[in-house]
């Protein structure tokens, strides 16, 4: 982890994922709004039927591959949309403040294990705890605005 | 008001001098005044001018509640208008005036208008000014009333925000506020305690006021540090509650530095906190209320309380020959307070009978005028009938308490009337109150208060110069409502919000209605509590964050070759290159003119893209598209307009079949996040059933648009697994595969007429391809090319580009949809809208090709579009929707919505725009290669 501040992250994989049925190549999923470690990736529940992957471009290019081939002729999408993402480690004493100047989530509920989706000004965000603050993940057209939010003092 | 301080006692720090500017003149205070108690301690009694009649106001308040003493501080960008002299922090080097008043609140040349106030009574302005017209007095209205003057530059200084999430929100730190929150403390409950004032207590503070067995000062100083050394309890002085929102959301407004000289500044100025608390306590305190009597608002008269805090907190007594006037028994606590330091009564008069002992002449009766301005003298009834007049520099009032339940009414909670107590009070509701908040006061008024000998001269409303009299001609005029009453008198508008008039003209409305002042009820209680800068409410959106546009993925490669990015839709686009805005016209040219002879690259990243999976996709998007998709073959495109459930044209692009169940649908670029929104609601509330599901896509792919006649040549240069012979992908074809390395999908449409391929790959290889097609395109003469050419393009072709050639009456046939529509079996979103008359009527605006017959020009963008020799302004028949010059046509291209547009084809009429009128013929909307043999070459 690098010292606190808010620093880009380069190279998350985010795969989303939307399926009512399991998805056996990831184990037991998580309740909505969680996030459990499945090896190599993360699974964040952001929806009812609604996941995110995310990990290295590698891992969840790979574990995409496999999820596909599960759940081959279910009703399902399995998009790799690492390349139109950005994310954002918010970090050090400051980081909940940092991030409360824009943002109304109540990140006293926002404790390990758990994601949520909530706006950096109007700008739509997933926001999850990382070691020593949050992580933020939006839109890579709107990095550059939320980078630039995020780096003015609380 | 002949203001003194004291030689000791109060809360501010003698050590610590401070001097001042006031009007050009110098004065000086101590650290820990307030603007108003430095200038009442300076011997000021006249600090400002009523907004409407000019009338001089002294200090009525100490806090929040002042109406008169409106002050300008600072200057230039600094400039802050609109200020409460008693807000206004002292500070070395602090300069202030006052507004509505030249030269100076004491001397003021429009102090004359105060003379001409029977003939400016209310509603004046609505019965007065209306031969030649309304807009020619209002700039002279404007210039001789107001409320200070506007900064002189932009705002330099920064604001913040914040959001916050709290077990226990309490409002107020006074006494109330305090124990409030040391049982919070005590009990574990993350608290936040706000206090508008810089000094914590509220009125006990600087006081020896008994609290628990201490002195109040001691008791204050304990309880804070017992407060300050819990770590889940967060205090915030200066800090206004200045609202309360839907689902108990309240807005605070924390003032950080303005305290501060602007050399000790540092960081933001404010912050604006959004909060949501478990449970809020409202222990807001009670304003002291005026009372009612001609001359009531002379300089000098002022609110017993406020005398009480200037006593304690400053240390500043408020006159030599002071009067106190009274129909409560806190007027009685003043009087002996003012009197335990030395600053004894000449008079107290209470208007329920003869008081008990104390300081001072005692006195049954009441005040029924004053003379002097300042102040000079007060008379009084005596309760034998007769009169007697006293001299007197500072008259004390104190006409009964209101409890400060603003933020509780905000919620939605109505006020009810307590008769006892003369005042509106609230139950717990939402909101808990607590101590004067919650009426919890003994100050019972006198019961019978008589009406002001004078009316006329009897002020309710001291910042915006409403009398008793006139609340009696609103009654008359037939006013009933207290809410139109307030809009016709301005009554308890502007910064104080009626704190200090809101009861009083209630019942003075009440009973001139002959209704109980609880019959009458009370206006609606609206935020803001008391005024926040537009700073706070804006904080980091301003600037480059106001409506930070969406960036491309390739914007650096944009930039190297001279983009003038504007916004397009939300995001900034290129609108032409060679970085001259003001060489926009040749650049379009020039650009437009490359794809027409050879080759141009645009970058098309922001059009929305939409996956759409599952075995009933075919259906779903026959429903959501006025045309027919599911017949699209896979590896196919096709046009597709959208509608909403009013028939209404909302969007179009291409829709591809990449699979039996898998499409990706182009939407433009504004309405991508609406129609992906539109689907999600759909499927999720309309059409469960379908077996459908729906991801935005747009920003993980980024798309070139390869356009020109050597398009084909190009990207066979590219290493790619696509194969582009015509045959084996011809116009409205869609491929995948891999090109320069890279994942693709290819689509063989064309927005310009042209031989055109839209190329998507990952966003991250964005600027890689793009480089490497100019790369390779050199010799072919490539050139990007941006929005302002391709709209060019498209309107020589007449293509349709929703949102500039619909507005929010075009339907699918309006833009030639009609015989796809006919042709359509299944039912669609919008359908039956188009059944009805209005849809089936003669006269609709549809959209046809405009060419003007008169000369080379453009024609106007949004000229109306006139019958030949018809007058004007007057009946359009519509609008020119897109106009450009041309690079393929001898004659500019025009594109627009016109009555009964297509069968007028052929018809000159006339473009009237502001005075000019231009000839035009409507044509068909598509004047170049009608046919489409370029683009499906």
């Amino acid at each position: 982890m690098a010292e606190g501040g808010v620093h880009r992250v380069e190279g998350l994989g985010l795969v989303k994922l939307r399926t009512a049925v399991p998805i056996a190549p990831l184990g037991p999923l998580p309740e909505f709004g969680r996030v459990v470690d499945a090896g190599d990736v993360a699974v964040a529940a952001i929806g009812p039927v609604e996941w995110l992957l995310l990990g290295t471009r590698e891992a969840v290019q790979s574990r995409l591959a496999a999820v596909a081939a599960a759940l081959e002729g279910t009703l399902h999408l399995a998009l790799d949309l690492s390349a139109g993402h950005s994310a954002f480690d918010v970090t050090g004493a400051d980081a909940a403040a940092r991030i409360a100047a824009h943002c109304p989530l109540d990140l006293r509920a926002l404790a390990p294990g758990a994601v949520a989706r909530s706006l950096i000004a109007d700008i739509h965000a997933t926001v999850l705890p990382v070691a020593g603050g949050y992580r933020i993940i939006v839109d890579r057209s709107e990095g550059p605005a939320v980078a630039a939010l995020l780096a003015l003092a609380p | 008001m002949s203001g003194w301080r004291l030689d000791e006692g109060g809360l501010i720090d003698r050590a610590q001098p401070i001097a001042f500017d006031w009007g050009g003149r110098r004065l000086r205070g101590f650290a820990g005044d307030s603007l108003a108690s430095a200038l009442l301690a300076s011997g000021e009694t006249t600090i400002g001018r009523s907004f409407k009649l000019h009338r001089p106001r002294g200090l009525l308040g100490a806090g929040v509640e002042e109406p008169g003493a409106i002050v300008d501080v600072g200057a230039g960008a600094w400039r802050l208008p609109n200020l409460k002299a008693t807000q206004v922090e002292l500070y070395d080097g602090l300069s202030a005036r006052a507004v509505n008043a030249w030269p100076s609140p004491r001397v003021d040349a429009l102090g004359w208008i105060g003379a001409l106030h029977r003939f400016l009574p209310p509603g004046f302005y609505y019965k007065t000014f209306k031969r030649p017209d309304w807009t020619w007095f209002e700039p002279h209205i404007r210039r001789l009333a107001g409320l200070g003057r506007v900064p002189d530059g932009p705002d330099p200084d920064r604001y913040a925000q914040r959001f916050a999430h709290v077990d226990h929100l309490i409002v107020g730190g006074g006494i109330t506020g305090l124990m409030a929150a040391r049982t919070a403390a005590r009990a574990g409950e993350q608290t936040m305690l706000v206090e508008l004032e810089p000094l914590w207590g509220g009125w006990a503070a600087g006081s020896d006021w008994p609290v628990e067995g201490m002195p109040a000062r001691e008791w204050i100083a304990a309880t804070l540090a017992e407060l300050a050394a819990a770590p889940h309890i967060a205090l915030h002085n200066r800090t206004t509650a200045a609202g309360l929102y839907d689902g108990d959301l309240v807005a605070l407004d924390e003032r950080l530095s303005d305290h501060l000289a602007p050399g000790e500044r540092s960081g933001p100025r404010r912050r604006f906190w959004r909060v949501r608390a478990g449970r809020i306590t409202l222990a807001s305190g009670a304003f002291e209320q005026p009372l009612l009597f001609s001359g009531n608002d002379r300089p000098g008269v002022m609110l017993a309380s406020a005398a009480w805090r200037y006593l304690h907190r400053h240390a500043v007594v408020p006159g030599r020959r002071i009067v106190v006037a009274t129909d409560n028994d806190s007027g009685h606590v003043v009087a002996a307070a003012l009197a335990a330091r030395g600053a004894v009564p000449v008079a107290v008069i209470d208007s329920r009978g003869m008081p008990p002992g104390g300081p001072g002449e005692r006195i049954a009766g009441r005040v029924i005028d004053t003379a002097g301005t300042p102040l000079r003298s007060v008379a009084v009834a005596l309760a034998d009938g007769t009169t007697r007049s006293i001299a007197a520099d500072a008259l004390l009032m104190s006409g009964g308490w209101a409890p400060v339940l603003h933020l509780a009414a905000q919620g939605g909670a109505a006020p009810v009337f307590c008769a006892a107590r003369r005042c509106f009070v609230l139950p717990d509701g939402p909101v808990a109150l607590a101590g004067m908040a919650a009426g919890d006061f003994d100050f019972a008024p006198d019961s019978k208060p008589q009406p002001p000998r004078d009316p006329a001269r009897a002020w309710i409303d001291w910042q915006n110069d409403v009398t008793a009299a006139d609340i009696g001609i609103a009654a008359r005029e037939g006013y009933r409502s207290v809410e139109h009453l307030k809009r016709y008198t301005t009554l308890g508008m502007a910064p104080d919000q009626g704190k200090t008039s809101n009861l009083g003209g209630i019942v003075t409305l009440g009973a001139a209605l002959d209704r109980a002042a609880g019959a009458v009820g009370t206006t609606r209680f609206r935020p803001p509590f008391d005024p926040v800068p537009l700073g706070a409410l804006a904080g980091a959106a301003r600037g480059a964050l106001l409506h930070p546009p969406r960036q491309l993925p390739a914007a650096g490669l944009h930039a190297r070759y001279a983009a003038v990015f504007e916004d397009y839709g939300g995001w900034a686009r290129p609108a032409h290159y060679g970085g001259d805005p003001a060489a926009e016209a040749e650049a379009v040219l020039a650009e437009a003119r490359a794809v027409r002879t050879r080759i141009g690259l645009f970058d098309a990243s922001p059009l929305g893209k939409i996956e759409l999976r599952g075995p009933d996709a075919g259906r779903f998007l026959d429903r959501l598209y006025v045309n027919t998709l599911s017949t699209l073959k896979v590896g196919g495109c096709r046009y597709a307009l959208a509608a909403n459930d009013h028939g209404i044209v909302i969007d179009d692009g291409v829709v591809a079949r990449l699979g039996a169940e898998h499409f990706v649908l182009g939407t433009t670029t504004g309405q991508a996040r609406a129609m992906f929104a539109a689907i999600e609601e759909w499927l999720a509330c309309e059409w469960p059933d379908l077996a459908v599901l729906a991801a935005d896509v747009t920003t993980s792919w980024a798309v070139w648009t390869v356009a020109g006649r050597e398009a084909r040549t190009l990207l066979e240069r590219l290493p790619g697994t696509i194969a582009l012979v015509p045959d084996a992908f011809p116009h409205l074809a869609s491929r995948e595969g891999e090109i320069a390395g890279v994942p693709a999908r290819v689509q063989r449409v064309s927005f310009t007429g042209e031989l055109s391929y839209e190329i998507a790959v990952p966003a991250e290889a964005a600027t890689m391809l793009g480089e490497r097609l100019l790369d390779l395109g050199a010799d072919l003469g490539i050139r990007l090319f941006g929005i302002e050419a391709l709209m060019l393009l498209r309107t020589e072709k007449g293509f349709l580009h929703v949102g500039s050639d619909t507005d929010g009456a075009t339907m699918p046939h309006d833009v030639g949809f009609g015989a796809a529509m006919a042709r359509k079996q299944g039912d669609f979103v919008g359908r039956g809208a188009l059944a009805l008359a209005d849809a089936q009527r003669a006269g609709r605006r549809q959209l046809v090709g405009l060419v003007p017959v008169d000369g080379d020009a453009p024609l106007a963008l949004g000229g109306h579009v006139i019958a030949a020799g018809a007058p004007a302004p007057g009946p359009t028949l519509g609008w020119v929707t897109s106009s450009h010059p041309s690079v393929a046509l001898p004659h500019p291209v025009a594109l627009g919505l016109v009555a009964d547009g297509p069968a007028r084809i052929g018809e000159t009429v006339e473009v009237w725009d502001l005075g000019t009128r231009r000839a035009a013929r409507i044509v068909e909307p598509c004047q170049f290669d009608p046919a489409g043999e370029r683009m499906r070459g």
